[in-house]
């Protein structure tokens, strides 16, 4: 580390400078679980009670094996979700170390009570706007307390119950389970739901898919699709409402579900030759991954259509990357497919042609330096404030995943070039800590030191500055 | 200008020849001053064509080879060079006079075309009288050479963009169609590729003059189109004018493609075998030149290797996928009121197999009253390590009648393993789960494995109390079994090393360790199997990033909350029990 700078803002030295993101357990702003989907628009973006990915804060996804999907990526007994996040409940929360001292070692900061649990959208229904007044509207309501009790039973009889009363499958689907889902990620980021209710809630959701009626067999397909979910991407459960509906709707599809390295995603088109590779994203720092797959099975001859938070609330980043089709929704998807299918790649594309930008190599220089970045920052931060060293194993756990986290999205925005990736992730943590207690404050020493170690940088110093900025007009 | 050595002829402003010199008139024997110059061999210099200085350049790059290949007979380099006709012949509508040669063409630029087979630059001197002298030169070989050199320059792109394209996909399938509508789209106006006979039908993939492609297995047999099934056994192609348009057979045409001019049968060579065969059809009036005729058998042998390599690579997938699936670790369901949950990441990306293995077994014991989940690792990584899990797990499927005695089934095992040629060890951990009411009953017994973890309702974790030896080096094995009870909503998991071993974190090289796993499970309580699983396997992925990492393997088994009799597989709605 270099020279060592007071804070920017000039609020007296608090007990625990960086309390931050950094110790709130479920706080993390990797908000991996729903990230800020794109450009600050996560919050704006709508989210559609059927996304393909969850648009903008959804939580995730999970998903157990579906029929005839073989097991890639090693998860056979069970896709998964994950959301990167800060470990839940054991640590307590991070307001309550600023506020109360150290605190116990157990129980979520629900429990505690720290905070007054703030909705992370204030103004946004409770269920998928997209459906609100739909038939399913009820149903869905139902299935969402069963999900929150975690009663897998009443979930699947509800299920059951609703196929019975007529809902024809798509609409429990998309109109039902889908917008149960999307409440669960809104649920998360008030802070009215630990990540373990988050998991046990996705794999109720996905037996409850599970239960569908199948399509029956015809023999005649409208053709041949391949979804997947990005490497290192675990919400399974948008691309999952993908494969039911294209399924429902008469299309062959493989499910390969969450987290599919690229190798397997090649062999698995070479093998089977589909019409169309659909690939899922929500987590924006699984952007360059996700480009390293959309050349991959375009290089294999085959069309990619993108969909999830990741691309972006207009799927500006799936342009971006060179993907042939975007589609916001799971229906729209289908649409798509059915109406535009995908043309055959181009044939001269090159992945660097995508993005002129990463000649200044501050991409690669940069992501490179990772890990490095994080233990710089993580070691400024206790210089700067000596009480984090007090801190607990577990606590500076946390804070070096935040930091992580940041140096993830910063890594992600300099690779497509798009501030607005970076500053809408830092609004959203720190909305997503202002919902769980914590003061905002704690994110731009992160910031300055960061950008002490990256003066050299222009496109990225310019990031962190922008970074900065959108806080301090948040806060 | 008589004895310029170059045929000069003068033409007057009103169009008509005043002069020429006496090598126009060798060149043009019947040319007569006072010709209207649209009735002469010149009557290009009306069209004021321009020539380029690059003869070669005057196509579109649109245009399509098979046009252009047309060409390289040097009769129909006039055709080419003069649209409007050699020789007078069906010249262009007559323009008058004043249009003869546009004013600004009559100062320095040249025209380009064609006197009697041979291809002329036309140069212009302004005559003081509005005449014109116009120079011809000829550039018949130079043109015919560029010609050439575009051609072959063509001709080496398709086969560079042919081999990319068919080079990216191993997929039989595709492969064949896109030989079709690449050699529809270049060679012929319709093409069809037979794969090579398998029974009494004939695979047929055809992309039609509209570029549609459809593939049918015909009921025919190779010798009712004539060289195909010589073509099919690997033979050289047969020469396209021996063979009788008339006698394609009707499922060989297209719809709505009219008559067949002109066809060619090729052979697809590939490994060793013909790959198949190509046909190519073209219309009347366009038959094919030898050039072309050599030239789609270039175009052949690259389909060829692509189609063979294809069909490689299928060949040995499908083998592989054979003999992996019993490789692969099972999808778990639950099983007799039993939640079983699992997860595998083998340690190369690309891999999806290695030495970590787990198995759950209903009907286990003498009595087959109890469900055994196995889980273990063999010493070591990748294809050797998952051969020996598939021993092993076939020798335990064997003693599921002991089940009821684990230290026995690990003795036993141990003995099959010192006396297989493998010199690699296991640990592994043995479950065995039988249903008491809404309670269940573990015996656990590690073998040299680390013991498994209960996570209870309270969210503490504990840690079974099992130890034992390795299998498959001693001689001598011994293990402790215990019993545990799982109340509703409480999980016991099972895991490899490849999980406590990770190394990464935030900061970089740290383990994930058995302490952090156990904080992480106590988050888990009361949470189904597979919600279990996804944490701890979404927690340890993480944590290693993009590091290099062990195989990992979980298995969770967990007592379901409230007092279901559940479905069997888990799909099905629940029923409450009265």
């Amino acid at each position: 580390m270099t020279a060592h700078s007071e804070p920017p803002d000039d609020s007296p030295p608090s007990p625990c400078p960086w309390p931050g993101p950094g110790v709130d357990t479920e706080a993390a702003p990797g908000g991996a679980a729903c990230p800020p989907g794109t450009a600050g628009a996560g919050r704006g973006g709508g989210p559609g009670a059927d996304r393909f990915a969850p648009g903008g804060g959804s939580g995730g996804a999970g998903a157990t094996v579906c029929g005839g999907s073989e097991p890639v990526a090693g998860a056979p007994g069970g896709g998964a979700r994950a959301d990167g996040l800060a470990p839940g409940s054991a640590v307590g929360s991070a307001g309550a170390v600023l506020t109360d001292g150290p605190g116990p070692d157990t129980g979520t900061a629900r429990d505690r009570g720290t905070a007054p649990p703030a909705p992370f959208r204030p103004g946004a229904p409770p269920l998928g706007q997209d459906h609100s007044d739909g038939p399913a509207r009820s149903w869905a309501d139902r299935l969402w307390k069963a999900v929150e009790a975690a009663d897998e039973y009443a979930a699947l009889d509800l299920v059951a119950q609703a196929l019975e009363a007529g809902l024809d499958a798509e609409t429990v689907l998309l109109e039902m389970i889908g917008p149960v889902q999307q409440r669960v990620g809104t649920e998360w980021a008030a802070n009215r739901m630990s990540v373990a209710d988050e998991h046990a809630a996705t794999a109720i959701n996905d037996r409850a898919i599970s239960a569908l009626p199948r399509p029956p067999r015809t023999g005649r397909t409208l053709g041949r699709v391949t979804v997947a979910c990005v490497d290192g991407e675990w919400h399974a459960l948008p691309a999952r409402l993908l494969a039911e509906t294209l399924r429902l709707r008469g299309w062959q599809v493989d499910y390969l579900g969450a987290h599919v390295p690229g190798p397997h995603l090649v062999a698995h088109i070479h093998r089977t030759g589909p019409d169309t590779v659909a690939l899922s994203s929500s987590l924006p720092t699984r952007l360059p991954t996700a480009h390293a797959a959309i050349t991959a099975c375009q290089g294999a001859g085959v069309p990619v259509m993108a969909g999830g938070a990741a691309f972006g609330p207009d799927g500006r980043y799936a342009r971006l990357l060179g993907a042939d089709a975007w589609a916001p929704d799971a229906r729209a998807a289908a649409e798509r497919l059915l109406h535009r299918p995908p043309a055959r790649p181009r044939r001269d594309h090159r992945p660097g042609d995508d993005l002129p930008h990463l000649k200044d190599q501050e991409y690669t220089l940069v992501a490179r330096a990772h890990r490095q970045l994080v233990r710089a920052v993580f070691h400024g931060l206790e210089e700067r404030f000596p009480a984090m060293r007090e801190y607990r194993e577990a606590q500076r756990e946390r804070t070096a995943e935040d930091i992580d986290h940041i140096v993830g999205f910063l890594v992600a925005a300099l690779y497509v070039d798009d501030p607005l990736l970076f500053t809408g992730f830092l609004t959203w943590t720190a909305e997503i800590l202002t919902a769980r207690g914590v003061p905002a404050r704690s994110l731009p020493p992160a910031l300055d030191l960061l950008e002490e170690q990256l003066r050299d940088f222009p496109r990225t110093s310019a990031l962190l500055r922008d970074g900065r900025a959108a806080l301090l007009t948040c806060s | 200008m008589a004895a310029a050595p170059y045929p000069v002829v003068v033409v007057g402003a009103e169009g008509r020849v005043q002069e020429l010199n006496d090598a126009a008139g060798l060149l043009m024997p019947s040319l007569r001053p006072d010709d209207a110059l649209e009735t002469t061999p010149l009557a290009w210099l009306l069209d004021g064509r321009e020539d380029p200085g690059d003869p070669g350049d005057r196509r579109g790059p649109e245009d399509r080879l098979n046009r252009q290949d047309r060409r390289d007979d040097p009769d129909r380099v006039a055709a080419a060079g003069a649209p409007a006709g050699e020789a007078g012949e069906g010249a262009g509508p007559p323009r008058s006079a004043g249009e003869a040669v546009p004013a600004g063409l009559a100062g320095t630029v040249g025209l380009a075309g064609t006197v009697g087979g041979r291809s002329f630059s036309a140069r212009p001197t302004p005559l003081d009288d509005g005449a014109t002298a116009w120079w011809l030169v000829e550039d018949t070989d130079l043109r015919r050479a560029t010609d050439d050199l575009r051609l072959e320059r063509e001709r080496t792109r398709l086969l560079v963009e042919a081999s990319s394209r068919l080079l990216s996909s191993l997929n039989p399938e595709r492969c064949t169609r896109l030989t079709a509508e690449l050699a529809a789209q270049y060679l012929a106006d319709a093409a069809i590729v037979v794969a090579p006979v398998s029974g009494r039908r004939l695979p047929v993939t055809v992309c039609d003059h509209e570029g549609r492609v459809t593939t049918t297995a015909v009921r025919a047999v190779p010798e009712a189109v004539p060289g195909l099934a010589e073509a099919l056994r690997g033979f050289p192609p047969m020469p396209s004018r021996w063979l009788d348009p008339e006698s394609a057979p009707d499922w060989l045409v297209p719809e709505g493609f009219g008559r067949v001019g002109s066809l060619v049968v090729t052979s697809l060579p590939g490994h060793g075998v013909a790959a198949g065969a190509l046909i190519l059809l073209r219309r009347r009036g366009a038959a094919f030149t030898e050039s072309e005729e050599s030239f789609a058998g270039l175009f052949a042998g690259r389909a060829g290797t692509a189609l063979a390599a294809a069909r490689l690579y299928a060949e040995q997938s499908a083998l592989a996928d054979t003999l992996m699936r019993e490789l692969l670790p099972p999808v778990l369901h639950q099983v007799e009121g039993v939640e079983f949950a699992g997860a595998y990441r083998p340690s190369g990306d690309a891999e999806r197999i290695g030495g970590d293995f787990y198995d759950v077994h209903p009907a286990a014991g003498p009595d087959e009253d109890e469900t055994l989940a196995v889980l273990g690792d063999v010493c070591g990584k990748g294809l050797e390590a998952a051969v020996l899990t598939g021993r092993i797990r076939n020798t335990l499927h064997a003693l599921l009648p002991l089940a009821d005695d684990h230290g026995r089934v690990v003795k036993l095992l141990n003995n099959a393993m010192l006396s297989s040629h493998h010199t690699r060890f296991a640990t592994l951990v043995l479950a065995s789960v039988r249903r008491r009411g809404a309670h269940l009953a573990l015996r656990l017994t590690s073998a040299g494995h680390p013991p498994p973890l209960i996570v209870r309702r309270d969210g503490s974790v504990e840690e079974a109390d099992t130890r034992g030896s390795i299998v498959g080096a001693l001689h001598e094995v011994h293990t402790r079994t215990v019993t545990a009870t799982l109340a509703p909503g409480e999980t016991c998991l099972l895991y490899t090393d490849g999980i406590t071993e990770a190394k990464g974190g935030p900061l970089g090289g740290v383990m994930f360790g058995e302490e952090r796993l156990k904080r992480a499970l106590g988050e888990c309580r009361g949470m189904p199997a597979e919600a279990v699983i996804e944490r701890v396997q979404v927690l340890a992925s993480d944590w290693v990033g993009d590091g290099r990492h062990d195989d990992m393997a979980l298995v969770a088994i967990t007592a379901p909350r409230g007092a279901h009799l559940t479905a069997v597989d888990g799909t099905g709605p629940g029923r409450y029990t009265p």
